[in-house]
C-alpha cells in the first residue's frame, strides 16, 4: 500500500470522517416534538423470548402497532428474575419510547422481599392475566383442596408442594393457603415449571402450584387434577376446577398479572394514548383469541394512580405474610 | 394404519412443496444463525413468530424445525472451522473438529458431522414414532434424586476426558462447580458471589463463557505465535469423509444416537449433557483413546450425533405429555400453541393429521439440512484460506457480537472477554477448557437435584439408595471412582506423566 498518498490520501480521509461523523450524527438528530408516537416505540420484555410473558405480548403487539401507526419493537432483556429489564427502563428517558412491559410479580413480591429492589416505575396499564392453580396426580388421594388441609394438619410437613421457587409470585398462592390454614406444607423449589409438572407427574412430589399454562394439557388430558384455581370466577376451561374464593379463602387471589409500565415522569400524553390505544385493542375478539392460545385472558385496567396504589397494596400485604413465614426479618 | 403407515403419510403431507420451500428458507435462516455465536434458534424463532401468523400452520412449524437443525449444524460448523462453539453443545465438536481442519481435513470433519447428525435425527424419529408413550413414561421415574446419580456420574466422566494430568482436570472441576455457584441459592433466593451485580444473579452465562474460553482464547493463542498459520494453508486434502472415515465413525455415530436419544427423554437434560457422554463413552472404549482430542473422526461423529439425537428426544416428552423440557422444546411448544395445536396426550388424538405432519416434517427437516449443507462444505472450507490477519479480527467481531446478543447485554460480552482471558492463561499452563465446562453444565443441576431430594428426604441420605434408578447410578458412580484408583495402567501413566514433566 502506498504510504506515501501524501495530500491526496488525507483529503479522502478527511472527507470521508467528515461524512461517517455526519451519518452518525443524523442518528441523534433531536426528534420532532410532534405527536405521540412519531417514531418506534421499544417495548422491555425483562424474561426471555418464548416465554410465558413474552409469548403473551408478541400475541397482540402487532396490532397496537398496527394502531399506534409506530412499530412497536419488542426487546428482551432477561435477568434477575425481570430486574434487569425494570432496571433498564427505569433508568430511561420519560418520553414513551422505552416502555416495559413485564409480569407485575417482580414488582410487588419481588419488592416485598427486597425492598432494596423497588424501581421507580410508573404503570400505565394492567393488560392481561393468567390464573395459577394448584394440582395433583389424578390417581393420588389428594382429590380436593379439603384433602390436602386435613393431610397437612394430621402430618405437618408431610404433603409436598412444587413451585417455581420462593421469589415466584405463584409460590405466594401457596404461602397464603398456608397462612389461612395454618398448616405446614412442604415445599420443593423446582425453576423450571415445566421440570415441576414432569416432578408431580412422576409421582415425586404430591402437589405443584404454578400457572395454569404449565399443566393446563395435562389437567384435560385427566393426568393431573385441579384442586384449585386463584381466578376469581371458575375458568372456562375449567369448570370443575373451584376458585380458591368458593373453598372460603377469596384472598388467595395472586395471578400472573401482565402490567405495562414506563418510567417515572411520564408525560400524560404518552399514558392516554397507550390507554386509548389498548383499550381498542384489547376489546377485539380475535386479539382476546390471540391470548386465549397463549394462556391469558384479557384483563384491561387504567388509571395510574389507581393502579400504583394497588401495587403498593400488595407489597404492604405479601411483606406481612413475608414476614409471618420468616422469609424475611 | 401402524404407527409407521401413519409416519409415511405425515412424511408426505410435510414433503408438499410450498411446506419444502419453508424448510429451504428455516434451514438456511437456521445455518445462518447457528453460524454466529450468540445468538440463538430461540431469539430468531421469537422474531419470526409474527410473519408466520399468514402463514399455514405446518409450513411455519416445518420453518422452525429447520431452523433448529440449521442452528445446530451452522454451530457445529464454527466449531469446527475456528474452534467457536456456536452452541453449548457444539463444545464438543470442537475438540477433534478444529484439529481435523487444522490438519487440512475440515471437510470431512464438517461432512460427517451431516451425516451424523441425519442418522442420529433419523434414528431418534424412530424411536420417537414407535417408542414415544413407553419411553415418555419411563423418563418420568427420574426425580431428583435420580437426577443427582445421573449428573454425579457424568462429573465421574472426567476421569476419562482428562488428556493430560488428572489433578489439573480436577481442578478445573472444582474450579467449574465454583463458578456454576455464582447466582441465587436454588431454594432460599439468597445471592451468591454477586457482588452486588444484579447480572449475576443468574449465574455466569454458559454461552458466553464458552465463547470466550474456545473462540476469543485460540485467536489469542494463534496470533501470538503468527499472523498467518501455515499448518491450515496446507492442501485440503478431499471434501466428504472417505471410506476408513465412515468405517471409523459408523458405531459411534450409531451408539452416539441411540444413548443421547434415550438421554434427551429424560426431562432436563438438555442437548449439552449427552455430547460430553457420547465423546467420553467413545473415547473410554476406543482403541486409541490418547488419540481424542488431535483429530479424530469419531470425535466428531460422536458429539453430532448426540446433539442432534438428544434434541429428538426432548421431543418425546413434549408431544406425548405436552411438556417442554428445554429451550427447543418450549419453542416448539410455543410456536404449536400460536397455532392453535395443544401438544400433549390429546394432540394426537384429536389431530392425528396434525401431529404426523408434525413429526413427518421434523423428518424433512432433518433431511433438508444434510442437502442444505453438503454443498456448502466446499465454500466452509475456503473461508479458513481467507489469510488470518483478516479472519481473525472478524472472528473476534463474530464473539463479541453475539456474546452480546445471547442477552442484550453488555455484562455478557465483559465475561465472555473475561473468560477469552482465562482460556488463554488455562492453555499456557496446560489446564483444560472441557473438565471445567463439564462442571459448569453438570453443577447447577446436581446441587438443584441434591437439595430438593434433602427437602424430599426431610435431611436423610438414604433415598439416594434406596430409589432403584439412583440407586444402580450411584453405584456406577463408586465404582467408576475406585477402579481407576486400583488400575495399574493409569496409575502407571500418571507415573509416566509426571517423570515426563
Amino acid at each position: 500500500m502506498n504510504i506515501d498518498g501524501g495530500a491526496e490520501m488525507k483529503r479522502k480521509f478527511g472527507v470521508s470522517f467528515v461524512i461517517t461523523l455526519m451519518v452518525l450524527g443524523l442518528g441523534s438528530v433531536s426528534y420532532s416534538q410532534g405527536k405521540y408516537p412519531d417514531r418506534q416505540i421499544q417495548l422491555i420484555v425483562p424474561y426471555g423470548p418464548g416465554g410465558s410473558t413474552d409469548l403473551c405480548v408478541r400475541s397482540f403487539m402487532g396490532e397496537v402497532t398496527k394502531v399506534l401507526k409506530q412499530p412497536v419493537s419488542i426487546i428482551n432483556r432477561p435477568g434477575a428474575g425481570g430486574l434487569t429489564g425494570a432496571d433498564a427502563v427505569a433508568n430511561s428517558k420519560p418520553d414513551g419510547y422505552t416502555l416495559l412491559a413485564t409480569s407485575a410479580g417482580v414488582l410487588t413480591w419481588g419488592v416485598a422481599l427486597d425492598p432494596k429492589s423497588a424501581r421507580e416505575l410508573n404503570p400505565i396499564a394492567i393488560m392481561a392475566v393468567q390464573p395459577v392453580m394448584i394440582t395433583s396426580r389424578t390417581e393420588s388421594e389428594y382429590k380436593t383442596l379439603e384433602d390436602v388441609i386435613n393431610a397437612a394438619k394430621k402430618k405437618p410437613g408431610g404433603v409436598s408442594c412444587g413451585s417455581s421457587g420462593i421469589q415466584s409470585e405463584t409460590y405466594l398462592d401457596l404461602a397464603l393457603l398456608e397462612a389461612a390454614t395454618g398448616v405446614h406444607i412442604k415445599h420443593v423449589p423446582i425453576a423450571s415449571s415445566s421440570e415441576g409438572a414432569t416432578t408431580l407427574l412422576g409421582g415425586h412430589i404430591d402437589l405443584w402450584v404454578g400457572s395454569v399454562s404449565t399443566t393446563q394439557n395435562l389437567v384435560k388430558a385427566g393426568r393431573l387434577r385441579g384442586l384449585a384455581v386463584s381466578s376469581p370466577k371458575r375458568m372456562r376451561d375449567f369448570p370443575d376446577v373451584p376458585t380458591f374464593a368458593e373453598r372460603g379463602f377469596p384472598h388467595i387471589n395472586v395471578n400472573l398479572i401482565i402490567v405495562m409500565m414506563g418510567p417515572k415522569g411520564l408525560p400524560p400524553v404518552v399514558i392516554k394514548t397507550w390507554e386509548d390505544t389498548l383499550g381498542v385493542v384489547l376489546a377485539r375478539p380475535d386479539v382476546a383469541a390471540a391470548l386465549d392460545k397463549v394462556n391469558y385472558d384479557v384483563d384491561f385496567q387504567t388509571g395510574s394512580e389507581r393502579l400504583r396504589k394497588y401495587f403498593s397494596d400488595e407489597i404492604k400485604r405479601f411483606s406481612i405474610l413475608a414476614k409471618e413465614k420468616g422469609i424475611i426479618k | 394404519m401402524g404407527n409407521l403407515g401413519h409416519m409415511l403419510m405425515g412424511i408426505v403431507t410435510a414433503a408438499q412443496p410450498i411446506n419444502l420451500l419453508y424448510c429451504f428458507l428455516g434451514s438456511f435462516i437456521g445455518t445462518l444463525i447457528g453460524v454466529l455465536p450468540g445468538i440463538g434458534p430461540v431469539g430468531a424463532i421469537a422474531l419470526l413468530l409474527p410473519v408466520t401468523f399468514h402463514v399455514p400452520p405446518l409450513a411455519a412449524f416445518i420453518m422452525f424445525t429447520g431452523i433448529m437443525y440449521g442452528a445446530q449444524y451452522g454451530g457445529s460448523t464454527t466449531s469446527i472451522l475456528v474452534n467457536i462453539p456456536g452452541e453449548a453443545s457444539s463444545v464438543m465438536t470442537c475438540l477433534d473438529g478444529y484439529q481435523m481442519a487444522r490438519k487440512g481435513r475440515a471437510g470431512p470433519a464438517l461432512g460427517m458431522a451431516a451425516f451424523a447428525s441425519f442418522i442420529a435425527g433419523t434414528i431418534g424419529l424412530f424411536g420417537l414414532v414407535f417408542l414415544a408413550p413407553t419411553l415418555a413414561e419411563f423418563g418420568l421415574r427420574f426425580g431428583p434424586p435420580e437426577y443427582f446419580a445421573l449428573m454425579a456420574f457424568g462429573l465421574t466422566l472426567v476421569i476419562y476426558l482428562a488428556r493430560g494430568s488428572l489433578a489439573k482436570a480436577l481442578m478445573m472441576t472444582a474450579f467449574g462447580l465454583i463458578l456454576a455457584s455464582v447466582g441465587l441459592d436454588p431454594v432460599s433466593s439468597a445471592p451468591r458471589f454477586t457482588y452486588g451485580i444484579i447480572d449475576l444473579r443468574d449465574g455466569i452465562g454458559l454461552a458466553q463463557m464458552v465463547i470466550g474460553l474456545f473462540g476469543v482464547s485460540e485467536v489469542l493463542l494463534t496470533v501470538e505465535k503468527s499472523f498467518t498459520r501455515s499448518v491450515f494453508e496446507t492442501k485440503i486434502k478431499g471434501l466428504l469423509p472417505n471410506l476408513k472415515d465412515w468405517k471409523d465413525s459408523f458405531y459411534p455415530t450409531l451408539r452416539a444416537s441411540v444413548l443421547s436419544f434415550l438421554m434427551g427423554i429424560i426431562p432436563g437434560i438438555s442437548v449439552v449433557i449427552p455430547t460430553f457422554i457420547s465423546y467420553s463413552l467413545e473415547k473410554r472404549i476406543s482403541k486409541h483413546p490418547e488419540k481424542f482430542g488431535t483429530g479424530t473422526i469419531e470425535g466428531v461423529a460422536a458429539p453430532e450425533a448426540a446433539n442432534n439425537g438428544a434434541c429428538v428426544g426432548t421431543m418425546i416428552p413434549l408431544l406425548s405429555l405436552g411438556i417442554p423440557t428445554g429451550a427447543s422444546s418450549a419453542l416448539v411448544l410455543g410456536a404449536l400453541l400460536i397455532y392453535g395445536l395443544h401438544p400433549g396426550p390429546l394432540l394426537i388424538r384429536e389431530s392425528p393429521e396434525v401431529f404426523w405432519g408434525v413429526i413427518g416434517s421434523m423428518y424433512i427437516g432433518n433431511a433438508m439440512l444434510l442437502l442444505l449443507n453438503l454443498p456448502l462444505i466446499g465454500i466452509w472450507v475456503r473461508v479458513l484460506k481467507i489469510p488470518y490477519a483478516y479472519l481473525f479480527s472478524s472472528i473476534i467481531l463474530f464473539c463479541l457480537v453475539g456474546s452480546y446478543t445471547i442477552n442484550n447485554s453488555l455484562t455478557d460480552m465483559y465475561v465472555m472477554i473475561l473468560f477469552g482471558i482465562v482460556g488463554y492463561l488455562m492453555n499456557k499452563f496446560d489446564y483444560e477448557p472441557v473438565p471445567l465446562i463439564l462442571a459448569l453444565v453438570l453443577g447447577p443441576m446436581m446441587e438443584n437435584a441434591f437439595r430438593r431430594s434433602m427437602i424430599l428426604s426431610d435431611g436423610s441420605f438414604l433415598i439416594f439408595f434406596i430409589r432403584p434408578i439412583s440407586g444402580i447410578l450411584l453405584a456406577l458412580v463408586l465404582f467408576m471412582l475406585i477402579s481407576p484408583i486400583f488400575t495399574k495402567k493409569r496409575l502407571a501413566e500418571e507415573i509416566m506423566r509426571e517423570a515426563d514433566e
